[in-house]
């Protein structure tokens, strides 16, 4: 595993908050101090900030209209049947004569 | 090392009590229970086929279709998975179909491809985490982010705005999209990496 895809790890645990950022940083220092440190944490808090972003970003209701004419549409449509389970491509054993 | 993150907390998905109940009854058939069930998703669904389409007339339609084919076969459905990921599955299929027939490409020519994350350009726009115009409220960010969003191949924006903006797990994006963990991960690596550039580009001093 090169430094990168180690960098990659760590930023991967952040992100799903298996460490906090301090424990990160901590770890960021242990491993990468012979790096160009300033580069790469730059790199580092400025993809943090991009995906904080991204997470601010609202989800939006579908127009009112849009929701009651789907309701409707729910009303006259009819449902399938359920599929049937998929065959397990196992044979059945054969019975003896 | 501590699970601290309140981010990803807040973004961990707690089944509705309610839900089990109203699946209950849509699948024998109750409209009522199954509109209950489109009112707690719609939102998810909406934003989602509204970020990936680009505009709001695709987005009413595939609206719409996810949501009847959910109520089609919802007798089929056998909660080896959530319902909104089934949702989110029905939807994103109905999206890439839709998409095959018209033949459409959403595939940008700008978007730089970078080579498995070997390489990490230098861009020089320094460290602008901390910049307070780095905010949503500054209409020009926003935007910005937005546009550089709907620039990345398809198969980033789906895995961001599952991610990111939708909140759900890399497992459950796995699901949703039936590739491998490891696919997801790469695919918003990148997507991020992208956006990243771009919102650089804008903080970039002249």
């Amino acid at each position: 595993m090169n430094e990168f895809d180690r960098l990659w790890n760590m930023m991967d645990d952040l992100m799903e908050g298996l460490i906090d950022f301090d424990a990160f940083e901590r770890e960021f220092d242990r491993q990468f101090a012979q790096m160009e440190q300033d580069f790469y944490r730059e790199f580092v808090n400025t993809v943090r900030k991009t995906v904080e972003l991204c997470h601010g970003i609202e989800c939006c209701q579908p127009p009112e209209e849009l929701h009651i004419s789907l309701c409707r549409a729910i009303e006259c449509t009819p449902q399938c049947a359920p599929t049937k389970k998929a065959k397990s491509g196992r044979h059945k054993p054969r019975k003896k004569p | 090392m501590k699970l601290v993150n309140p981010t990803v907390a807040e973004r961990i998905q707690i089944r509705d009590p309610l839900e089990p109940e109203l699946l209950r009854k849509s699948r024998e058939g109750d409209p009522k229970a199954f509109e209950e069930l489109i009112k707690k998703h719609e939102a998810k669904i909406y934003s989602l086929l509204l970020s990936m389409s680009g505009n709001a007339a695709d987005a009413a339609d595939l609206f719409q279709e996810a949501f009847i084919s959910a109520w089609r076969n919802i007798r089929s459905f056998k909660e080896n998975s959530s319902f909104s990921t089934w949702l989110y599955r029905i939807a994103v299929n109905t999206l890439l179909m839709k998409k095959r027939k018209k033949k459409v490409s959403t595939v940008s020519l700008d978007v730089p491809v970078l080579s498995n994350g070997e390489e990490i350009k230098r861009d020089f726009a320094g460290d602008w985490s901390d910049n307070p115009l780095a905010s949503l409220e500054n209409k020009e960010v926003k935007d910005r982010l937005n546009a550089a969003i709907q620039q990345l191949p398809e198969k980033y924006k789906t895995v961001l705005l599952l991610s990111d903006i939708q909140g759900l797990p890399n497992e459950e994006i796995r699901k949703v999209l039936g590739v491998s963990l490891a696919s997801v991960k790469t695919r918003l690596h990148r997507a991020r990496l992208h956006l990243r550039e771009k919102l650089s580009e804008y903080f970039k001093k002249p």
